[in-house]
C-alpha cells in the first residue's frame, strides 16, 4: 500500500514536473520566439532611484529564428542618445554553448568581439541581463508548479524554477518565481533570488496588446530590490512586426556595418 | 547660418515625454530633420588640458594649456537600400595653435554597387586588426597627440581620402583600401605636448624652435602635412573569415612607414621622412575560454634599410598577444605583449655604431587595460598603460567618465608619461615632460 502510494506519489509529481515545463516551453515561445521572425523598436530607460530622471537608449531589434533547436539571430541598430547613433549589436544565440557576439562602433569602424558567455550580466546598463533579453535556457532549470493565482485581473501559473544542480553554480540566481499566463503565456511578474536566498530583482509586464495576432508586451519592468534601481523597456506598437520574410544574411557582419535601413526608419 | 544649423539639430534630436507613446511618435519618424530623409545630429564639446609637471620643456616653455578645444560636431546621414551619404563634420576652434578649421572626419558615398560588393568613396576612418590601442596590419592614420592629450578616443583614428571596396564572397570578406594621397599619424611636433629634437639631444616644444621651422597646423591636419610621400599612395587590403567561433584575417599593405623618422636633407637640416613600406600579417580574435583572445603578426618589410641609412631599421617581425575578460559585469580586464624582433639586427647595430640606445633585437611592449563600470554604466573609470622595458618608457592614461544626464557627460583624466635619460627620443619617453590633467565637457545634440 505504502509502495503503491509512493508509486502514485512519484508518477504524479513527474507528471506535475512535466506540465511545468510545458508552461515553461509555451512561455518560452510566447516571450521570445514568435513567428519565423519579429522586429521592434525600443526605448530603455534606466532610474538610478525612485523619481529620478531616466538615461534613455532607443534602438530597433530585429530578430529570426534559425531551426528548431531554438537558434537565433539578433541585430540591435541604436538610435539615440545621438553618441551612440549607428552602433549596431549582433548576437547569434545558441542554447547549448556560447552566444557569439559582435559590436560595431561606427566612430572608429570597428567591429569588436564580445565574449557571449556571460548572459546574466547588465544589458547595456539596465537593470536587465542579457538573457532578460534573449531567453533563459530553461532546459538548464528544474521547473515546480506551483498553482495558480491572479495577477492584475490575469489567471497566471505560479512557476518556481531553480538552476539543476550542474548549472547552479555559475548562476546568479537560486530560485525564480514566473506568474505566466495561463491563457496567453506570457509572464505578468517573475521573482529573482541570490544565491544567498534574498529577494534580488522583480519583473513586471504592463501593456500587453495583440498585434499581427500575436500578443505582446509593450513594457517590461525590471527592478533591482537590493539597490532600488529599475528598468523599464517600452515597445512601439507601431512599430512591432512579425514574419516579414527576414533571412538569415540580415544578421551577419555586412549588415552589422550596413543595417537593413528600410526596417529603421 | 550656424544658428540655423543648431536649431534644426535641437529640433531633430529624439524629444521624450512621459507616456511613452507620445515619446515614440516624436522620436521615432515624427521629427522634421528625419521627414526630409537627412537625419542631423552631433554634439557640442569642450576640451581643456593643462600640464602638471613641475619641470621640464613645457613648463621652460611656460606652456601651461596642452589642449583648448571648442568643438561643433555635425553629423548627418541619408540612407536608403543601396547605401547612403554620411558626414561628419567638426568645426574646432584650437586655442593652443590659435587656429579654427574644420575637420572632415567623415564624408562619404557609400553604395552597394554590386549584391557582393559595397563602395565608399570619400573622407573616411577606417581600421582593422585585433590590437588594443596597437597597431600592426592597421596603417591607417592614426593620431598620437589626440591620445596623448586624452581626447576622445574616437579622436585616435584620423580620416583619410580614400577609396574603399568590401566584398562578400560568402563567409569570406575581402576589404580594399586604396589611399591616393599618402595619409600618415599625427605625432607631437611640439605644439600641443613635446617632441624630440635629435640635434640637441633634448626634449623641446614649438617654442624651442624658430618660428618658420615648424608647422603647427599639421597637428590639427595631418592630411596637410607635407611628406616626402606626397605623390604616392597607399593600398590596403583585409581578407576575413571565421574558423570555429575565431575571427581569421589576412592583410597586405604598400605604402609608407606612418611615423616619420628623423633624416637629414640636402641643406643639413634634420627633416621628417616617411620610408616606403611593404607589410603583410594575419590575426585572429575570438572567444577563447571566459574571455576574448587576440593575435595578430605583421612582417615590415621594409623598402629602404639600416644599412643604407642609420637612421632606419632593418625588416621587422610584429606581433601582438592579448586576452581580455569581463572579471565581473562591472569589470573589464586586459593585457597584452607586443613584440618587434628586428631581422640582421647585427648589421643594423654596426649602422649604430654600437651606440648603447641601440633598439634590441626584440623590443617588447606590455599593455595592460582596467575598465570598470558603475552606477548603471553612467560612471566609467578607464586606465590604459603601456610599459616599455626595452624604451625605458611607460604611458599611461586614467580617466572618469561619467554621463551625468541624456545629453551631459563629463570626464576627468590624467595622462603620465615616464622615459629615462638617453632615451629621450622614444616615443613614450619624448613626452615625459608633458604629463597633464585634462577635463572634457560634452553634450550631445
Amino acid at each position: 500500500m505504502k509502495l503503491i502510494t509512493t508509486l502514485i506519489m512519484l508518477i504524479s509529481l513527474s507528471a506535475f514536473g512535466e506540465s511545468a515545463l510545458e508552461v515553461m516551453k509555451k512561455a518560452e515561445k510566447a516571450s521570445y520566439y514568435q513567428g519565423k521572425d519579429g522586429m521592434g523598436q525600443m526605448l530603455m530607460k534606466v532610474y538610478a532611484k525612485k523619481g529620478a530622471s531616466a538615461i534613455k537608449k532607443m534602438f530597433y531589434m530585429l530578430r529570426i529564428n534559425d531551426g528548431t533547436d531554438g537558434k537565433q539571430r539578433f541585430l540591435t541598430y541604436f538610435t539615440a542618445p545621438s553618441d551612440i547613433k549607428r552602433t549596431t549589436f549582433l548576437v547569434h544565440k545558441y542554447v547549448d554553448k556560447d552566444d557569439y557576439r559582435r559590436l560595431y562602433i561606427p566612430s572608429s569602424d570597428k567591429v569588436i568581439a564580445i565574449a557571449g558567455s556571460r548572459k546574466q550580466d547588465p544589458f547595456m546598463g539596465s537593470d536587465f541581463a542579457y538573457e532578460d533579453v534573449s531567453g533563459r535556457n530553461i532546459h538548464h532549470d528544474n521547473h515546480k508548479l506551483l498553482g495558480k493565482a491572479t495577477v492584475d485581473g490575469t489567471e497566471c501559473h505560479i512557476i518556481e524554477s531553480a538552476p539543476m544542480k550542474k548549472y547552479a553554480a555559475s548562476d546568479k540566481y537560486s530560485k525564480i518565481k514566473a506568474w505566466i499566463g495561463t491563457a496567453d503565456s506570457l509572464p505578468r511578474k517573475v521573482e529573482y533570488y541570490s544565491t544567498d536566498g534574498k529577494l534580488w530583482k522583480v519583473y513586471t509586464s504592463g501593456k500587453i496588446k495583440t498585434l499581427s495576432g500575436f500578443p505582446t508586451i509593450l513594457k517590461r519592468s525590471m527592478k533591482t530590490v537590493t539597490t532600488g534601481t529599475y528598468t523599464d523597456i517600452l515597445v512601439n506598437p507601431k512599430k512591432v512586426k512579425y514574419n516579414q520574410g527576414f533571412t538569415k544574411d540580415m544578421f551577419t557582419e555586412r549588415t552589422l556595418k550596413n543595417p537593413p535601413m528600410k526596417y529603421l526608419k | 547660418m550656424k544658428l540655423l544649423l543648431i536649431l534644426s539639430l535641437l529640433f531633430s534630436a529624439p524629444l521624450f515625454a512621459d507616456d511613452f507613446e507620445d515619446e515614440f511618435a516624436q522620436a521615432g519618424s515624427g521629427s522634421a530633420a528625419v521627414r526630409s530623409d537627412f537625419e542631423f545630429f552631433g554634439s557640442l564639446e569642450l576640451e581643456q588640458g593643462h600640464a602638471i609637471a613641475n619641470s621640464g620643456a613645457l613648463k621652460d616653455s611656460n606652456r601651461d594649456t596642452v589642449m583648448a578645444n571648442r568643438r561643433f560636431k555635425l553629423k548627418t546621414m541619408k540612407t536608403n537600400d543601396k547605401g547612403g551619404l554620411y558626414a561628419k563634420i567638426d568645426f574646432v576652434r584650437d586655442d593652443v595653435t590659435n587656429q579654427t578649421f574644420t575637420d572632415f572626419r567623415e564624408l562619404r558615398l557609400q553604395y552597394k554597387i554590386a549584391s557582393w560588393m559595397d563602395l565608399s568613396a570619400g573622407k573616411q576612418v577606417s581600421t582593422w586588426g585585433v590590437g588594443d590601442m596597437l597597431f600592426i596590419n592597421d596603417l591607417f592614420p592614426k593620431n598620437w597627440v589626440a591620445n596623448f592629450s586624452g581626447r576622445d578616443m574616437e579622436y585616435m583614428k584620423d580620416s583619410s581620402t580614400s577609396i574603399r571596396t568590401t566584398s562578400y564572397f560568402g563567409p569570406i570578406t575581402w576589404d580594399v583600401v586604396y589611399t591616393p594621397k599618402f595619409a600618415p599619424d599625427t605625432t607631437p611636433s611640439g605644439c600641443h605636448l613635446t617632441t624630440f629634437d635629435p640635434n640637441s639631444g633634448s626634449i623641446i616644444t614649438s617654442e624651442d624652435m624658430p618660428p618658420d621651422a615648424i608647422d603647427c597646423t599639421a597637428e590639427n591636419d595631418a592630411n596637410g602635412r607635407v611628406t616626402n610621400a606626397d605623390n604616392d599612395g597607399e593600398i590596403a587590403t583585409a581578407v576575413k573569415f571565421q574558423i570555429a567561433g575565431q575571427d581569421i584575417s589576412f592583410y597586405g599593405y604598400r605604402g609608407f612607414y606612418k611615423n616619420p623618422k628623423n633624416m637629414e636633407n640636402s641643406t643639413g637640416s634634420l627633416k621628417a621622412y616617411f620610408p616606403r613600406l611593404n607589410a603583410y600579417g594575419m590575426s585572429s580574435e575570438g572567444q577563447i575560454g571566459p574571455g576574448i583572445f587576440t593575435f595578430e603578426y605583421g612582417y615590415y618589410d621594409n623598402q629602404e634599410k639600416a644599412e643604407s641609412n642609420p637612421l632606419l631599421e632593418n625588416d621587422l617581425h610584429k606581433y601582438i598577444v592579448g586576452y581580455k575578460m569581463d572579471v565581473t559585469g562591472q569589470l573589464t580586464i586586459g593585457a597584452q605583449v607586443y613584440g618587434e624582433y628586428m631581422t640582421s639586427h647585427d648589421k643594423y647595430l654596426i649602422s649604430q655604431g654600437g651606440s648603447i640606445y641601440a633598439k634590441k633585437e626584440n623590443q617588447l611592449t606590455y599593455t595592460l587595460r582596467i575598465m570598470y563600470k558603475m552606477q548603471q554604466e553612467t560612471l566609467f573609470l578607464n586606465l590604459f598603460t603601456y610599459i616599455r622595458p626595452d624604451d625605458h618608457d611607460s604611458f599611461t592614461k586614467i580617466d572618469l567618465t561619467k554621463r551625468l544626464d541624456n545629453n551631459f557627460s563629463v570626464v576627468v583624466g590624467a595622462s603620465i608619461f615616464t622615459g629615462k635619460d638617453g632615451y629621450e627620443g622614444r616615443e613614450f619617453g619624448s613626452q615625459r615632460d608633458s604629463d597633464m590633467a585634462y577635463v572634457r565637457f560634452k553634450y550631445d545634440l
